[in-house]
């Protein structure tokens, strides 16, 4: 039962860890900053540590699919990320993939033995 | 406190990572523990409680490096050349060990002692010797190939060599047996443990081999020590022949062409020894005859009527009890080859 039990965990784990950046991607279509993005995902229901969406947004900058900009103005700067032209359009076909799989695994499941 | 346990923190985590990108995450870094910090200003503690809570949170500082390192690499060997590492350690060990034996099992035969004495303390000497010889360098040279594949594989793997393992050999694929001709593994086990005691008797204990007692005041050994030792390195040869088939049948389980190359070579080897052991005039101790003849009072004769001890001179006189087990090991040997090519070809064939 306890072993049941891991496996369950685990495969929600993958489940979300495979997730991650389509969720992360998908609310950076307004500047936002590291930590005002782990609060919100936390109230959203998809809670992700900040020591990974923190290495998260340097690698997807990396990859252009967001631009980064240090907000110096007030006495507290921050590093503020947007997607960027090719982030919003890869964005979308992420989303329309996971939609189609979506549909796809529901038809699955549904079918009856 | 506070400011020191941060940097201190921030270093641990850049000091891992590119020159270039430390700057960058130093601040970043310094970004999210400032808003974790105010996050809970309102919250009860010290400030250094605070930091410590901020900092635990954030978690182990190398891992937090690793994930800023950004590669997918987070293990030392990852797919798809961790099959191929597989394959090839496993062949690596093998032909590591194999090779070591041999040259290791031929130093130690050159180097018995050989003296014929009851003494056994050389022997056991020799004996433990070369076992424990064999147990270090074994152990060493398994651990050394064992870090060398790891460590090259490690280093494909980090440099993202291309690996191709798509391809696969369907040709090259093994046969699926069928269960009738499944190897039990009580005969794996029964041959090994022939061997061990074989092993013991006759070639580490030459001196006493098979012991008859109450011919003498002390035990008599039935077979010639003198052509034991003579014969020992075919004794050896055909013991570890043996082994090997028995190791082979036990892998395998099935009747397979290493199984059956195996079977001929350990049973050919087996004839040849016995045709050469019991074939010596000498091979049972002549103390033995003359002792039997003595208390018995009758002669123990060969083929031609003759005493036994007078006929040892010539090769076609064997003493009759040798000549049967002779014969009886030669038939079952050839039985024996023959049934496993049967079943392997049988097999083969379809």
């Amino acid at each position: 039962m306890d072993e049941l039990e891991n496996t369950f965990e685990n495969l929600t784990v993958e489940f979300r860890r495979g997730l991650t950046n389509l969720v992360v991607l998908s609310q950076c279509k307004q500047p936002t900053y590291g930590y005002e993005l782990v609060k919100s995902l936390d109230e959203k229901g998809f809670p992700l540590d900040a020591n990974t969406v923190y290495p998260l947004l340097r690698r997807l900058e990396k990859q252009n699919l967001l631009s980064s900009d240090w907000d110096t103005s007030t006495d507290k700067p921050r590093k503020y990320y947007q997607l960027s032209q090719a982030g919003a359009l890869f964005l979308d076909r992420l989303i329309n993939y996971w939609y189609e799989t979506v549909q796809t695994v529901k038809v699955i499941i549904a079918e009856e033995a | 406190m506070k400011t020191n346990l941060v940097e201190r923190y921030i270093y641990a985590v850049t000091r891992h990572l590119p020159e270039k990108e430390r700057e960058e995450i130093s601040r970043e870094l310094d970004e999210l523990i400032a808003s974790m910090l105010a996050e809970r200003s309102d919250a009860p503690g010290t400030e250094e409680e605070k930091v410590r809570s901020v900092l635990t949170e954030l978690g182990n500082p190398e891992e937090l490096a690793r994930k800023y390192s950004a590669s997918e690499v987070n293990c030392l060997i990852g797919q798809p050349h961790y099959s191929v590492y597989l394959r090839v350690l496993e062949i690596v060990l093998i032909a590591v060990a194999g090779a070591l034996t041999l040259a290791l099992l031929i130093s130690w035969i050159v180097s018995a002692p050989e003296s014929t004495q009851t003494d056994l303390n050389p022997i056991l000497d020799w004996v433990t010797t070369g076992a424990v010889e064999w147990i270090e360098s074994i152990f060493s040279a398994l651990l050394g190939a064992f870090a060398w594949v790891t460590i090259i594989f490690a280093i494909l793997y980090r440099k993202g060599v291309k690996m191709d393992v798509d391809e696969v050999e369907l040709d090259y694929l093994p046969e699926v047996p069928s269960e009738s001709n499944r190897i039990g593994k009580g005969e794996a086990v029964g041959s090994i443990i022939f061997a061990v005691l074989f092993s013991v008797i006759f070639i580490v204990l030459p001196q006493i081999n098979i012991p008859i007692i109450g011919l003498a005041d002390r035990a008599i050994p039935f077979f010639n020590p003198d052509v034991l030792v003579d014969v020992r390195y075919l004794l050896i040869a055909s013991i570890a022949a043996t082994l090997l088939d028995a190791i082979i049948r036990y892998v395998e389980a099935f009747h397979t062409l290493e199984v059956f190359f195996s079977t001929l070579v350990s049973n050919v080897l087996g004839i040849v020894t016995a045709i050469v052991w019991f074939g010596n005039p000498q091979a049972v101790n002549p103390e033995f005859v003359t002792r039997l003849q003595e208390l018995a009072g009758w002669n123990i004769n060969g083929f031609n009527g003759e005493p036994l001890p007078a006929l040892f001179g010539r090769w076609a006189m064997l003493p009759l009890p040798l000549a049967v087990a002779l014969i009886v090991i030669v038939v079952v040997s050839i039985i024996e080859i023959i049934t496993t090519a049967y079943k392997t070809f049988h097999i083969v064939r379809r």
